[in-house]
């Protein structure tokens, strides 16, 4: 049980670092590589503000996603909407080169040394016989409540909808006048703002360093596609269930296998189920035969 | 297609012609060039820091101490990324473009990838950072390794298990040339010499999101005391799990890379931090290259120096290089490498900086170099001949030497 | 001017990337199929040579049969095919995004197996002192030109192949069952076929280029085979033009070259920061700026086979990543 819970915390931090992912493959058609490393970029800002600021972890997680958030509107902007209508291809590998040069920023600005959140793990809470410490709880909590305020926000309000018209079908939402423009922006707000939760989250539990962007850019992908690529909450299934199968998996496997096992059932996964795991539009998107 | 397989090969044509001059041989003039190829970014990236500000601290010694043969020394620095690609990309650039007589920095896995150019070449190499056990029977004429094998590490790993009294022991281990290669090691030595029980051999990646459920399956295997084998960047997340879930009452036995502040910082204020240790080649106790090195580097960078930073060897193979070139009199790679062993190992007057060193050279003398880590004395394949071991523990906050120790001869190497 | 023997080796590595940009091409260029398990193939080829040649007993390697290269290279390429294979029976059944990280996630799977079956591979340890061809006769610097050359021929022969099959009937038939879906669901049962078959031979090519790639190296880890490689051969396919004919051998080499050339620029070290920092931004910015000027690199596939080739223009739905677009039902 206890694997369990470790691997709840794993999950949140994923499901968390997946939506933004998704959300853009969603409504923009494409894989946004430099995600990752706005993940990275978090992890460093609030690391920065916390360590080097002596902020209150709370506030500094606050002004990083709120940042961060505004600067993907930004980025968006400069690299992506010129070349919008060349389609997916130039748009993935535009997201490439910006992914190179957001690491070249970080490696530049921070530098290469490792850097740590300095105590802010908290003590630990047991309830029958399973271990979890308060920082894990925060984690598990904010990752729950802010993906529940993005439900909220995409079911019931004007903009929201707008936003899951677009994700639907973008021309037909065009064609009905749906602001476009404002439905862009506020996706990439909320996409890297989400992107820079859970970098600093990944900081919060392990360490800071340069490549964390790179490190998780595939276990990233693995569960917006194994998610099913039209289903926010496959996403967060599929983020969950990658981070409860790695920690479980412990207890039969050895660790060594873990990546293994966690691509291994995304194979897995995909080609029994190759529309992810919650998607009804099984044979029109995913497969051939 | 004709048109392609044309320029395809004028390529080779050009190159071919263009091969007029017959190499990057720098010239008899100028400053002697020292490369520095090492990880900068990428996964060496946490470490890049304080190696290049200790290469470039003995560098400025040596520039303080007149130079070399009389000439300025150049510190050439070239990042390899981390990757061995980087490293052959970078050491081409080192050898080909800037021309230079000696090379330092570089880590395992690009020191196995140059190793044959390097001696085609001859480009006097110092390994700083390597302890692949690769390096254990091969070397000496060029390659030389001022730091212990990961065979040392692993049976002095062992060793202080046994002296502890330890019969079974769990490991935890990051999946990576540095930190695999002294745990199996360990492993082996433990299991196969002393009758030691391995409870679990947990092994893990880097760049996990957590690692709560690896540090649960070792220290839940009933062990006297836990194996750790990570970088410090793994260990941080590691021991915060040590800690918060309460496993501080086992004892851990600690790789070099995990002597670092951030985890002396963890692991100080806990009850079951006295029963920590690590060791490692590392002799600074009554040392007066060490005590002169220790303010320069503070100086330069604003910290201490810190075991698992391996700046001090850093420092270490640049004094080498430069009192090797002195002594062979020339810049030439052959005459160099063959001064290294002179220079380090006895007899000679034992000297503990370069101006001490250069002064007894131009009085004719021989000398024996003792570095910040330890006399430097090589053997034939240009491996540390006997270091002293320290047991090292926390103290005060930091990591500190409890004791000298030598390898117990009856250990051996496992085949 | 510097010293010749550098840009010997930065236009190997280039040719390297060429040949693998190239084998590339006629999978993803060609047959659409969206392949970022480069690095596992490599990964295939290159452990299967290094494990074939293998004879120095102090490697301590479980199985070291010792075989000459001549033999050991084209078995390399045989067996990445078979691993090719393995790989796309089931993933070829997948399209789009779901192909792509399936190749992906199994390029990893690879790389963890060869470090985990540590007594076959010698895994994180690697394997130092590849044996190069002709070493005996060239020694030293010289052997730079002979690798060259090695890497050169190895580029040409990919070209020639490559263009080859570009022209042919089959690739004709690739090119149109990638573009329209009403093509290939009339040729059926073959397109499925077709599509394996590629796929194999992509990685048949691959694997073959997999030993060139250690005489340059000379030593083989599992570092070398992280998805680094796949995004790098990718990179300089879309530089170079996705699709054309003469795409990769162009993309590789601006990019190899540039990357390189970069990296010749001089730093203080007291701002390494910027240093390291120099080589990733002017790369990124290369490829965003080639991909907002030149959407489709530097030589596009309509210049390669004509205006008329592509049944329609290009649009933004069929240049997404397909895997295998619907076929036959089955």
């Amino acid at each position: 049980m206890q694997n369990v819970v470790f691997g709840i915390v794993t999950g949140s931090i994923l499901a968390v670092a997946t939506l933004g992912f998704a959300l853009v493959r969603q409504t923009e058609n494409f894989l946004n590589i430099a995600h990752a490393q706005m993940m990275a970029l978090g992890a460093f800002v609030g690391v920065v503000l916390v360590d080097t600021y002596g902020m209150n972890i709370f506030l500094a997680g606050a002004i990083t996603v709120v940042g961060l958030g505004a600067l993907g509107v930004v980025l968006s902007a400069i690299f992506f909407q010129p070349v919008r209508h060349q389609g997916g291809t130039v748009l993935l590998f535009t997201s490439i080169g910006l992914a190179l040069m957001m690491y070249a920023a970080i490696l530049a600005l921070f530098g290469t040394q490792a850097r740590f959140y300095p105590d802010v793990s908290g003590s630990l809470h047991r309830f029958a016989g399973i271990g979890i410490a308060t920082n894990e709880l925060v984690i598990i909590g904010l990752a729950f409540g802010s993906i529940a305020a993005l439900q909220l926000f995409l079911n019931s309000t004007g903009l929201g909808r707008a936003i899951r018209a677009v994700a639907s079908n973008d021309d037909l939402a065009r064609v009905r006048g749906v602001p476009v423009r404002t439905v862009s922006n506020t996706i990439w707000f909320i996409s890297s703002a989400f992107g820079a939760m859970a970098g600093v989250m990944l900081g919060v539990l392990g360490a800071v360093n340069t490549e964390i962007g790179w490190h998780n850019i595939l276990i990233v992908l693995a569960a917006a596609v194994l998610g099913g690529l039209r289903s926010i909450t496959g996403v967060i299934l599929a983020g969950l269930l990658l981070g409860i199968m790695m920690d479980v998996s412990a207890l039969f496997i050895p660790t060594a296998y873990r990546p293994v096992v966690a691509f291994g059932v995304l194979v897995a996964v995909l080609i029994l189920r190759p529309e992810g795991i919650l998607s009804i539009q099984r044979r029109k998107d995913a497969v051939v035969a | 297609m004709k048109r392609v397989l044309v320029a395809l090969l004028a390529v080779g044509l050009v190159a071919a012609a263009a091969c007029s001059g017959d190499s990057g041989d720098a010239a008899d003039e100028g400053p002697v060039k020292y490369g520095f190829l090492n990880g900068q970014s990428g996964d060496y990236g946490p470490w890049g820091h304080w190696a290049l500000a200790a290469a470039e601290v003995a560098v400025e010694e040596l520039n303080a101490g007149g130079g070399v043969l009389g000439r300025s020394v150049e510190l050439v620095v070239e990042d390899n990324g981390s990757t061995p690609e980087g490293a052959v990309s970078g050491f081409a650039e080192l050898t080909e473009v800037d021309g230079i007589h000696a090379l330092g920095g570089i880590e395992s896995d690009g020191m196995i990838a140059i190793f044959d150019t390097v001696h085609e070449l001859q480009i006097p190499t110092i390994c700083s950072t390597c302890g692949t056990t690769e390096l254990d029977s091969t070397g000496g004429d060029m390659v030389f390794r001022i730091i212990p094998s990961d065979t040392d590490n692993g049976i002095v790993g062992a060793q202080v298990a046994r002296d502890e009294g330890y019969r079974n022991v769990a490991m935890l281990v990051e999946l990576s040339e540095g930190t695999e290669s002294p745990a199996n090691v360990f492993k082996a030595v433990f299991t196969e010499q002393m009758g030691g029980t391995i409870t679990e051999d947990v092994r893990f990646n880097a760049g996990e999101t957590t690692y709560a459920a690896q540090v649960a399956q070792a220290f839940e295997s009933g062990p006297d005391a836990v194996y750790i084998a990570a970088g410090f960047e793994t260990g941080v997340p590691i021991l915060n799990e040590w800690q918060r879930r309460g496993y501080t009452d086992v004892p851990m036995i600690f790789t070099t890379d995990l002597l670092s502040p951030e985890i002396a910082e963890i692991v100080s204020g806990v009850p079951g931090a006295s029963a920590i240790v690590g060791a490692t080649a590392y002799d600074t106790v009554n040392n007066p290259a060490w005590d002169a090195y220790v303010p320069r580097f503070e100086e330069k960078i604003g910290d201490p120096p810190e075991i698992a930073f391996y700046d001090a060897w850093q420092y270490d193979q640049y004094i080498i290089l430069g009192l090797a070139t002195a002594k062979a009199g020339t810049t030439d790679g052959a005459a160099v490498a063959a001064a290294i062993p002179e220079i380090a190992n006895p007899p000679g007057v034992e000297v503990f900086s370069y101006a001490q060193g250069l002064a007894e050279l131009e009085a004719g003398n021989d000398i024996d170099y003792h570095g910040t880590t330890s006399n430097l004395n090589l053997n034939s394949v240009g491996n540390l001949l006997s270091p002293v071991m320290a047991v090292i523990h926390v103290q005060d906050g930091d990591w500190a030497v409890r004791e000298n120790i030598e390898l117990d001869p009856t250990l051996v190497k496992p085949s | 001017m510097t010293n010749p023997i550098f840009w010997v080796g930065v236009l190997t590595l280039a040719a390297i990337y060429a040949s693998l940009a190239m084998a590339l091409n006629v999978e993803s260029g060609w047959g659409g199929m969206w392949d970022l398990g480069i690095a596992g193939l490599l990964a295939s080829g290159s452990y299967c040579y290094v494990i074939l040649t293998a004879g120095d007993p102090d490697l301590d390697m479980r199985f070291a049969p010792g075989l000459s290269m001549w033999v050991a290279w084209p078995l390399s390429a045989l067996f990445t095919g078979l691993v090719a294979f393995a790989i796309g029976a089931p993933a070829l059944r997948l399209r789009r995004e779901y192909f792509l990280i399936t190749t992906l996630a199994f390029a990893e799977i690879i790389r963890q197996l060869v470090i985990i079956q540590a007594d076959l591979t010698r895994g994180t340890l690697g394997v130092p002192n590849i044996n190069r061809p002709f070493d005996s006769f060239v020694t030293g610097r010289d052997y730079n030109y002979v690798l060259l050359g090695i890497a050169v021929a190895a580029a040409a022969v990919m070209y020639v192949v490559t263009r080859q099959i570009g022209i042919s009937p089959f690739g004709r038939t690739l090119r149109a069952a990638r573009d329209n879906e009403a093509v290939a669901l009339a040729l059926g049962k073959r397109v499925n076929r077709m599509r394996i078959k590629t796929f194999i031979l992509a990685g048949v090519l691959i694997g073959a280029t997999a030993p060139v790639y250690l005489f340059y190296i000379r030593a083989v880890s599992p570092q070398l085979f992280a998805p680094g490689i796949t995004f790098t051969v990718w990179t300089a396919l879309v530089i170079g033009g996705l699709g054309s004919i003469r795409g990769g051998l162009a993309g590789a080499f601006v990019l190899i070259v540039f990357t390189e050339a970069v990296g010749l620029i001089e730093v203080d070290p007291s701002h390494i920061n910027i240093l390291v920092a120099i080589e990733p931004f002017l790369v990124g910015l290369l490829l965003v700026l080639v991909l907002r000027f030149r959407p489709d690199g530097l030589f596009s596939e309509r210049s390669a086979f004509g205006a008329g080739n592509r049944p329609a223009g290009r649009s933004a739905g069929d240049s997404r990543p397909a895997g295998a677009a619907q076929g036959s039902g089955g």
